[in-house]
């Protein structure tokens, strides 16, 4: 490839965005947590400290995780135990099953949802949003199984998603919707056969459905969304003060560190709600600077993705970008109350911990594909002693017609 | 690119499908940015309100209300800042239970709180508890120092100090029927306070705080903010010593003949300034409870009476302006009694013989004024009263003036003419009567009286000032020469009249009595008086004019005009025109020759010789006035 000086290469795009997003995060968690009552003067948030601290470490990971190839991590040894995404996915599994256990899983907020490790504490569902990316990703490229049998193939690789699925549903609604949909997306991409996935789909709509309804809580949520003012102190209190944050700020912004939402009316002002703070302090601007700043990662990914590398890399690089757009675009949604309330933060942005230094580390996979998208023949060799489906399915025409109805996006 | 290579390379991976959902991701981002521009713009008009509600708090920044000040400058009324105390009970509720103690535990920290501003820890309990979601409730106004510092030191949560002010009367009741009360919330409710209460209270200004989730403010901007515009001072005509001379000698004379009640005014006849305005009974407008509503009306202004004899020289004066009669004319008085050629029956107090014009004024010749009023004619007695301004508004600036009673000609009956020239049948305040006894003093002219004197703002400036009086274009109630006539006969009311022995040594007082029976509501009571004086002082170029009227007076200790109400009034003379520097009058003019010749138990000593009939003692006076 030509080098040239004057042209931008993805991964220093991506490097970029990901380094502008945790900037205004650091900035907007430091602007959130200021309390303009007790001080004046220019201090430095415990928050803000702790957010740049976390930023810093994310960015380090960002870019460790980015120099090492990630064939690693795809390798499909000829023994199970040599896999490491078998490993990963057992280890994630059993972290999310050691959070339910009481005195293990730490209860923040009356949601036992953090693990302690030593100093730090982990959220096993962010574990569990990327090993299921890496999971997916394996699965689809290598195929072990054919994908387009439906009970031998299809649904049997699927059962490990749905464990944790389930597992994480528990612990948290929102972030097991995030991985249903980011897996949703990277089956669609991923070749699975279509008929398959219209099967699939209705009954885990009924379970969520019925998971939603069965726990009063979150039916709540539900109802309190069609009518905030219903309960403006109680469900409705949330959505209410996200609204007023909108109101307050107008499309100009009431200027950085000028908004009055959050010292103290809007809650989780520095986590889940900071888009909402965003848009009170820069206006319009504000919310176009983020949702650009999250579109150039979604284009890193798929640049990424069209470069051609091996499948697995492929399929990480576009399913790393979904994931991080997903979260953003539903934490977005639920801050300007476009769907009911969710606990799910703005990746990048809101004031983060250990999840921050993950969402990095998966960022740096990405960079990773984008650097090192030519190792995949390497890595498809080692593949060999698996049975790697051959050839790809004949098409049938009503592909065909999709992929005319289609073209109208496509260039390639 | 080998063969194995190209083998391999089967992707498993739909660019299509993944378009698709990296398209769908867009257009949704885009969509929330639409989202986001409708929240920020139209969406905004249904929450704005919400929001400012919440982030906003509105302090009304109370104006200073002005004071009032007498002519001298020394303050009759001003405002003093105040403490109220306020409880938001809902906070306090949400602070006892994040705290995890118990209602219980709150209801008795609110018993510390009521021992402290003297309320019933049940009642206080009970106001917060019916207003429990309330954020505001004034619990208590007028605290003082010390138990603000308590109540901060209880350190309750919810619970506030708010600073408002309280109207003071430094000089207690004080000519406080002029001055009026201020309620509760420090609007004027009566006197000057309601008259001019919109150029005292100022305009309050307001700063729209904003504040955070606990309450604590954060800040105003510059635009939210607008000082209050504090009350201008008033400055009044009323001279405060010349008032506390008026209110002692009025509450002196109504308690010595054990009145119901008294009036006084004084006035400056040449600028119709009110010096002093007193009623009897008074009350202290800082203990308005104290009262009741008929102490507090200024009768003085709002309460017209039958002037009685008082109102003689009102007629008599036109109808010398007119020469209907002359001074020295001689009338024939029959007896004590006089039938009318109707046949009414017109009594005098005593029969003296046949009197002259100047002897019918000063002895009070209800025969005599009848006689006169019947050849001057209703006609011209109507415009007598009227050219003095009776039954109308004198024009002063105080609420409620009442302007009196004058039948209107076609009302009059054939009694008319005689009840009129004996001073009934028409009602007149006391200001009235001293505006038209001024038109005597000054030279005929109507003035118009007056309470303010300017007004200055809160910054010291002086702001108006009631322009010098053009005089001469004041209307003209009668002829200058006239008026120095009648003004001259009056002097003997107090030398050899009805108040003889009234008179001053130092200063020559015109006056004339009164004594007017009280109307009831069947005729007229046999018992009860009116006993009025209105007279000016020193005779030469007079300083005052005063009024003074008491009210039901005890007749078995006094009940003439000339023994009730003009030792008051020329009591009030020599001390007031002692304070006012006024140099001794020299000695009366004697009546002319034609005058003298017909006045009985004439003798010039009367005007040289000072003490000739000059005020005795108290007591004989009263001896004498009992045994007539």
């Amino acid at each position: 490839m030509e080098v040239s000086i004057y042209r931008l290469r993805t991964r220093d795009a991506l490097t970029l965005c990901v380094l502008s997003l945790l900037m205004l995060g650091v900035v907007m968690v430091q602007s959130a947590s200021a309390g303009a009552a007790e001080r004046t003067d220019w201090q430095w948030s415990a928050n803000a400290i702790k957010d740049a601290v976390f930023a810093a470490a994310g960015i380090v990971a960002f870019l460790v995780v980015g120099h090492f190839n990630y064939a690693w991590l795809g390798r499909a040894a000829a023994k199970v135990r040599q896999t490491p995404v078998v490993w990963i996915m057992a280890i994630t599994v059993l972290a999310n099953l050691l959070v339910l256990v009481p005195h293990i899983g730490v209860s923040v907020n009356g949601a036992r949802r953090w693990l302690r490790m030593g100093p730090m504490q982990i959220q096993p569902s962010e574990l569990a949003k990327w090993a299921v990316v890496l999971y997916l990703a394996f699965l689809l490229a290598r195929r072990p199984l054919n994908l387009d049998r439906f009970f031998t193939g299809f649904l049997p690789l699927l059962i490990p998603v749905a464990v944790l699925c389930l597992l994480v549903v528990i612990q948290d609604f929102g972030t097991a919707v995030l991985i249903a949909l980011a897996a949703l997306a990277m089956l669609v991409a991923g070749k699975v056969r279509l008929r398959h996935l219209i099967i699939v789909i209705p009954p885990v709509l009924a379970a969520g459905l019925w998971f939603v309804m069965h726990k009063e809580y979150r039916w709540k949520r539900i109802t309190a969304f069609a009518n905030p003012y219903a309960a403006p102190q109680r469900e409705g209190y949330h959505m209410i003060q996200s609204l007023l944050s909108f109101a307050t700020g107008g499309w100009t912004g009431r200027g950085l560190g000028n908004g009055i939402q959050k010292l103290g009316y809007l809650p989780e002002d520095t986590t889940d709600f900071i888009f909402a703070v965003i848009c009170e302090e820069l206006g319009i601007f504000g919310a176009m600077l983020t949702i650009a700043l999250y579109l150039g990662v979604l284009y890193c990914a798929w640049q990424t993705v069209k470069m051609k590398a091996d499948n697995f890399g492929r399929l990480l690089a576009f399913g790393v970008g979904t994931m991080v757009t997903l979260q953003a675009l539903i934490n977005i949604a639920v801050a300007t109350v476009s769907v009911p309330t969710k606990g799910l933060s703005l990746p990048l942005v809101s004031a983060g911990g250990s999840g921050l230094i993950i969402t990095c580390a998966a960022l740096g996979l990405l960079r990773s594909v984008s650097r090192f998208k030519n190792a995949g023949d390497e890595v498809v060799e080692e593949a060999k002693p698996l049975r790697i489906a051959p050839k790809p399915p004949a098409r049938r025409p009503v592909h065909r017609l999709t992929e005319r109805m289609l073209g109208a996006f496509t260039t390639s | 690119m080998n063969y194995r290579t190209r083998e391999l390379r089967v992707t498993y991976f739909s660019y299509i499908r993944a378009r698709l959902v990296v398209v769908l991701t867009v257009a949704l981002f885009i969509a929330l940015l639409g989202r986001v521009a409708y929240l920020q713009t139209y969406g905004r008009e249904a929450t704005i309100s919400r929001a400012d509600r919440q982030q906003h708090l509105i302090l009304t920044l109370a104006a200073r209300r002005g004071d009032i000040y007498d002519r001298n400058g020394l303050l009759m009324a001003g405002s003093i800042q105040t403490h109220s105390l306020f409880v938001d009970p809902k906070f306090m509720q949400d602070s006892f239970q994040e705290d995890g103690r118990s209602l219980i535990q709150m209801d008795q920290a609110l018993d510390g709180l009521a021992a402290l501003i003297g309320k019933d820890s049940f009642e206080l309990s009970k106001l917060l508890g019916d207003r429990a979601t309330s954020r505001f409730v004034k619990v208590a106004e007028n605290l003082d120092d010390s138990t603000v510092a308590q109540v901060e030191a209880l350190n309750l949560p919810g619970v506030g100090i708010g600073s408002g002010s309280a109207r003071c009367y430094p000089m207690g009741s004080l000519a406080a029927h002029v001055l009026g009360d201020c309620g509760s919330d420090g609007n004027g409710l009566d006197g000057l306070e309601l008259k001019y209460n919109a150029l005292l209270s100022g305009r309050p200004g307001f700063a729209r705080e904003t504040k955070d989730a606990q309450r604590r403010p954060i800040g105003v901007a510059a635009e939210d903010y607008l000082p209050p515009q504090h009350g201008h001072h008033l400055v009044l005509t009323i001279d405060a010593n010349l008032q506390t001379i008026a209110e002692q000698e009025l509450r002196d004379a109504v308690e010595h003949v054990k009145a119901k009640s008294g009036m006084f005014v004084a006035m400056d006849p040449f600028t119709g300034d009110i010096l002093a305005l007193a009623n009897y009974p008074t009350f202290n407008p800082q203990t308005l409870s104290d009262s009741t509503s008929d102490m507090r009306r200024n009768s003085a202004l709002v309460s017209p009476y039958e002037p009685g004899s008082t109102f003689k020289p009102f007629l008599a004066g036109p109808a010398m302006m007119w020469h209907v009669t002359t001074q020295s004319e001689v009338w024939q008085i029959p007896g004590r009694t006089w039938f009318t050629p109707y046949g009414r029956a017109i009594s005098d107090v005593e029969h003296y013989g046949n009197l002259c014009t100047w002897d019918g004024l000063v002895h009070s010749s209800n025969i005599l004024m009848s006689q006169l009023s019947e050849r001057m004619g209703n006609a011209r007695l109507y415009k007598a009263m009227t050219g003095f301004g009776f039954g109308q508004r004198t024009g002063i600036d105080f609420p409620g003036e009442s302007p009196g009673k004058v039948f209107d000609l076609k009302k009059w009956t054939h009694k008319s003419t005689e009840s009129v020239a004996q001073g009934y049948e028409l009602m007149v305040t006391p200001l009235q009567l001293a505006r038209a006894f001024s038109a005597y003093a000054n030279g005929g002219k109507l003035v118009t009286p007056r309470l303010l004197l300017g007004t200055v703002d809160p910054q010291g400036n002086i702001l108006s000032r009631r322009q010098r009086v053009d005089f001469d274009s004041l209307p003209q109630a009668i002829d200058p020469a006239t008026a120095a006539e009648v003004r001259r006969i009056l002097c003997d009311v107090v030398i050899r009249g009805t108040a003889e022995g009234e008179r001053s040594k130092i200063w020559n007082v015109s006056g004339k009595t009164g004594t007017a029976y009280l109307a009831e509501p069947h005729g007229y009571s046999k018992s009860r008086y009116n006993s009025s004086f209105v007279a000016c002082a020193p005779y030469e170029n007079p300083k005052l004019v005063v009024v003074c009227v008491i009210h039901d007076p005890d007749r078995t200790i006094a009940h003439y005009g000339g023994k009730v109400a003009a030792p008051a009034a020329v009591k009030f003379f020599e001390r007031a025109l002692t304070y006012m520097e006024v140099p001794a009058s020299p000695d009366l003019p004697l009546p002319p020759p034609e005058v003298a010749n017909v006045l009985i138990d004439y003798s010039a000593k009367q005007y040289t010789d000072r003490n000739f009939g000059a005020m005795k003692d108290d007591d004989s006076a009263m001896e004498i006035t009992s045994s007539q």
